[in-house]
């Protein structure tokens, strides 16, 4: 273990034997021993130390995670192989054409019966708003 | 390589991390002091704490005391984490400067009231004296007598070497006596003072460095 000698002589306390008295070493030692007065360790408040103490347990058990900032996932597209015949041919079907084909036309009954709904919603909700205005209470009544 | 006291517990906490609160509690008071030091201002000094011992924990799988070219032993390795830290916090807080704490005033007075306010004055002076020095000197003052480490220490958390730090501490001692024996209060060079509007006084701001 190294031991600073330097700061060490400058921070004694024992008197020097020494005849001459180093006026610049004086000053510099009183310098240093008032710094060291000065520059007290400060400590946190209990409840801080306790509060990150439960955090550190929790992080090493696992049960808990420092926040890290996660990319969202973008899928990959993966190159289909296409057959030389097709490439020669245009007008023969690319291998996954007929996949596509019915995945397009399901969807496009989905659109279709959603716009169907939701247009009968609007409608009967313009109709019972007329009723309303009119004066009917048939609807009061059942309610 | 130099002796780490701490080797056993790294060693047991990098076996089961649950074992990593004795080096916790053995230098979190360390960590706290050194950022407060630093940034002047508590709440800071407990962010940067937090983050200083959740990155430790971490990152202790891969610490090697074998350093990085140079021999490190664990407290360095962790005064190093708490240094890139304060640096990040730095570039955070000159877009939201805070005002400072008179650290000075925490320090508790005895029961003396008259020695009390000799010795506050002295602590006063000291700390001004500290404040004006360059943010390398200041924080070396710091890690040799508020955290009692040694040069060689100093220079591993520094990136500098041990004769260097010597170096660095003797012209901030040097400063500080010069300071004292004149015994002004000038700010320092292209520094706008900070004006206490409740005393009058006025404050350097080397915060801001």
């Amino acid at each position: 273990m190294q031991v600073d000698t330097y700061l060490d002589e400058l921070l004694a306390t024992r008197s020097r034997t020494v005849a001459a008295v180093d006026e610049a070493s004086t000053e510099l030692a009183h310098a240093a021993a008032l710094v060291r007065d000065a520059l007290v360790r400060f400590h946190p408040s209990f409840r801080f130390e306790e509060a990150l103490a439960a955090r550190l347990r929790a992080v090493a058990a696992g049960t808990t995670r420092v926040a890290t900032i996660v990319r969202f996932p973008v899928p990959v597209p993966v190159p289909v192989p296409v057959p030389a015949a097709a490439l020669a041919d245009p007008a023969l079907p690319l291998p996954g054409d007929a996949a596509r084909a019915s995945a397009t036309a399901e969807r496009g009954w989905v659109l279709l019966g959603g716009a169907i709904a939701s247009g009968l919603s609007l409608a009967a909700g313009v109709l019972l708003a007329r009723r309303r205005s009119r004066g009917d209470d048939r609807w009061e009544r059942l309610a | 390589m130099p002796f780490d006291a701490d080797r056993p517990a790294v060693e047991a906490a990098r076996r089961d991390p649950l074992q990593f609160d004795p080096l916790y509690r053995k230098y979190v008071a360390q960590i706290y002091s050194f950022a407060l030091y630093e940034t002047r201002d508590h709440h800071a000094a407990e962010d940067l704490t937090e983050q200083v011992f959740l990155r430790a924990l971490q990152a202790l799988p891969r610490f090697d005391d074998r350093g990085e070219g140079d021999a490190s032993t664990f407290r360095t390795w962790l005064f190093r984490i708490a240094r890139n830290a304060i640096a990040n916090e730095r570039r955070r807080a000159r877009r939201h400067p805070q005002a400072p704490l008179e650290l000075a005033a925490m320090i508790g007075a005895t029961d003396d009231p008259a020695a009390a306010v000799v010795a506050r004055d002295e602590v006063d002076r000291a700390w001004r004296a500290i404040a004006r020095l360059p943010e390398e000197r200041r924080r070396a003052l710091v890690l040799r007598f508020a955290e009692e480490m040694s040069a060689r220490e100093i220079g591993q958390v520094l990136g500098r070497s041990e004769g260097a730090v010597r170096v660095l501490i003797h012209r901030a001692l040097r400063a500080v006596s010069d300071d004292l024996a004149a015994g002004r209060a000038t700010p320092p060079a292209g520094a706008p003072e900070a004006s206490d509007s409740a005393t009058g006084r006025t404050r350097p701001r080397w915060w801001r460095r």
